[in-house]
């Protein structure tokens, strides 16, 4: 007997329908579910296809022994708002007068900037992106970091000052300088240590509670001293935040009163519609979020672990340069931009961390072929608007110099032109973002986006991951239909 | 992300890709079909949901250009490929008699 005939008799025209159908749904059910609304794994995702972990960070990247530590007066926000980094004219009717553009950022929301004399011409204009609409979302967005200012200094995280003690033993800060600092380090510790099974056990609680406190990502890193700023900004104020005259230097050494062991890297994802629209002041709302959220987690997770006993100093961006600790807490690879790439939402991700010297299993660093692609792709020098980003193809490239202080020099990476970045965004009269907004590794969490990543790590396929990046229409940074389009859309 | 459109999108993808099934080992019964011809509809069919599927998550996320990109260059592999296997399937003497 013919076997398709008693297969076909056996299943109808509608049987078979409706078992493609369950199959499809089945597959659909798996591909699609609402990855949100489940609680996040704490357990680390298996490594994806082509990932190597590497036992330190010196194994990845050449790093120069004799390197120096970086002063965080020289990052480019300090220089740009302390120091006086002034404006490079990018076009020829640029206003060559405009000193120290960057402060058209700080001044963006109010519209006028009294140190140029200057109004917000977008603004003025209400241009997509740049409407009062649109700056008041960031104004929002930024509330809980302007209370704490983790994007430079640690305000809350040693400066305790005069504080109030809590039922639960620890101090709530009252003021924003360093006075009579009855217990140096952030808030009191709690007089009994709780003692974990092993640091694997430790680091499964730190996880988890990062997560539930709201950290998309967790590592853990080892402390070592290289990563340091070697001086500090900080916040000379008082509690109304007036000045404190006879401090008038905003830097200091990095100190701790305790002896750290580990730092917790903390990665945030930030909104990917919002970003679609860099640069301008929705995408900036989206990084303003992602300040708050480090500045709201790494508390939580300090004040949690300062109950069971231990010390931290946590920070934003402050007291230590985040990427390479990011690195070697296995959160991602650095790329051409300068800016931490990792696998789940590629460099759309804002960092924090937590100094602690809890006994914690550390974690190991990875690579999923990100310097490979980068050398390839350019597609973030290729946008920049400020032709700031290296288009050296390879780091070891002799035309791939140090431009400036911004520059930690000592590692093997890009350099790029950090005055460039600002004077843009100063012109913007915002911030700017085009180059985390067009990489290709910026993509949502969805199973084809999985599937066009995976081609990034195949050696011979590069260029054509590039290429289709391109055409299927991804990043297309600065438009004004996504900024228009960011309101009118009803998801 | 509208999830109860993309369940509905997906089921009517399920529903097609069984559709394409069905025509697919109804051909069994006219012709004699190679090992090389199922791979070739494998493939046509594989690539035709896959298309689809790309266009419908492009849509979803707003991405029109993905989703025009996707469906003419993994639909249009779909399209190569079933006609090659049309053609050698419907050639002279694959009749089942
Ligand atoms: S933020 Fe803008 S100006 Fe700065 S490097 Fe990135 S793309 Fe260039
Ligand atoms: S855009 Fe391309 S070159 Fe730039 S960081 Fe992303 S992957 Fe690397």
């Amino acid at each position: 007997m013919d076997t398709t005939n008693s297969f076909s008799k056996k299943i109808s025209r509608r049987d078979a329908l409706k078992l493609g159908s369950i199959a499809a749904m089945a597959t659909t059910a798996t591909m699609v579910s609402p990855q949100k609304t489940i609680a996040k794994p704490v357990e680390e995702k298996k490594d994806s296809y082509n990932v190597s972990k590497h036992g330190t960070i010196d194994e990845i990247y050449n790093i120069d022994p004799k390197m120096q530590r970086f002063d965080q007066a020289n990052s480019a926000f300090c220089k740009s708002i302390l120091g006086d980094f002034g404006v490079i004219p990018l076009k020829p009717n640029d206003n060559p007068n405009m000193k120290n553009a960057f402060m058209n950022v700080v001044f963006a929301t109010g519209g006028y900037n009294p140190i140029s004399q200057e109004f917000n011409p977008h603004l003025k204009a209400q241009k997509p992106g740049h409407s009062d609409l649109d700056l008041a979302l960031d104004t929002g967005a930024l509330a809980l970091e302007n209370m704490t200012g983790s994007a430079l200094a640690r305000v809350l995280a040693n400066e305790s000052g005069p504080a109030m003690p809590l039922a639960d033993g620890s101090l709530l800060p009252i003021s924003l300088y360093k006075q009579q600092v009855p217990f140096p380090g952030q808030f009191n510790k709690y007089e009994k240590q709780h003692k974990f099974e092993s640091p694997k056990d430790a680091a499964y609680a730190i996880k988890k509670a990062a997560k539930l406190y709201g950290a998309d990502l967790v590592g853990i890193a080892p402390f070592e001293e290289r990563w340091l700023y070697k001086s500090e900004v900080y916040l000379p104020m008082d509690v109304n935040g007036n000045p404190i005259k006879e401090h008038v230097n905003p830097f200091r050494q990095v100190k701790f009163d305790f002896k750290p062991k580990s730092v917790i890297v903390l990665g945030f994802e930030m909104d990917y519609e919002a970003y679609k629209t860099q640069p301008s002041a929705i995408g900036a709302a989206a990084t303003s979020m992602g300040y708050s959220q480090m500045m709201e987690t790494s508390v939580r997770l300090a004040y949690m672990i300062r109950r069971l006993g231990y010390n931290t100093v946590h920070a934003g961006n402050a007291v230590g340069i985040s990427v390479p600790l990011a690195i070697q807490a296995g959160l991602g690879e650095s790329s051409r931009m300068g800016l931490l790439v990792t696998e789940e939402y590629g460099p759309r991700v804002r960092i924090a961390k937590v100094y602690t010297d809890l006994d914690i299993e550390l974690d190991k660093p990875k690579t999923f072929g990100v310097k490979e692609f980068c050398e390839i792709c350019q597609k973030c020098a290729d946008a920049c608007p400020s032709e700031a980003i290296s288009k050296a193809v390879k780091t070891t490239d002799p035309e791939n110099k140090p431009k400036n202080d911004c520059n930690g020099k000592g590692v093997d990476k890009w350099y790029n032109d950090h005055q460039k970045c600002m004077s843009f965004w100063g012109e913007n009269w915002g911030e700017c973002a085009v180059c985390i907004s067009v990489c290709p590794y910026n993509k949502i969490d969805m199973w084809h986006h999985d599937a066009a990543k995976s081609v990034t790590k195949i050696p011979g396929l590069r260029r054509l991951a590039r290429t289709f990046d391109e055409i299927f229409g991804y990043g297309k940074a600065g438009s004004e239909k996504l900024m228009k389009a960011y309101w009118n859309r009803r998801i | 992300m509208n999830l109860d459109l993309l369940l509905l999108l997906f089921f009517i993808l399920g529903a097609l890709t069984s559709i394409g099934v069905y025509e697919i080992l109804k051909l069994k019964n006219k012709y004699v079909i190679y090992w090389y011809n199922w791979l070739l509809l494998a493939s046509g069919l594989s690539l035709l949901v896959f298309s689809i599927a790309w266009a419908i998550s492009s849509v979803i996320e707003f991405e029109n250009q993905a989703a025009g990109v996707g469906l003419l260059i993994f639909g249009g592999m779909a399209l190569v490929c079933f006609s090659i296997a049309t053609k050698l399937i419907s050639k002279k003497g694959n009749e089942k008699l």
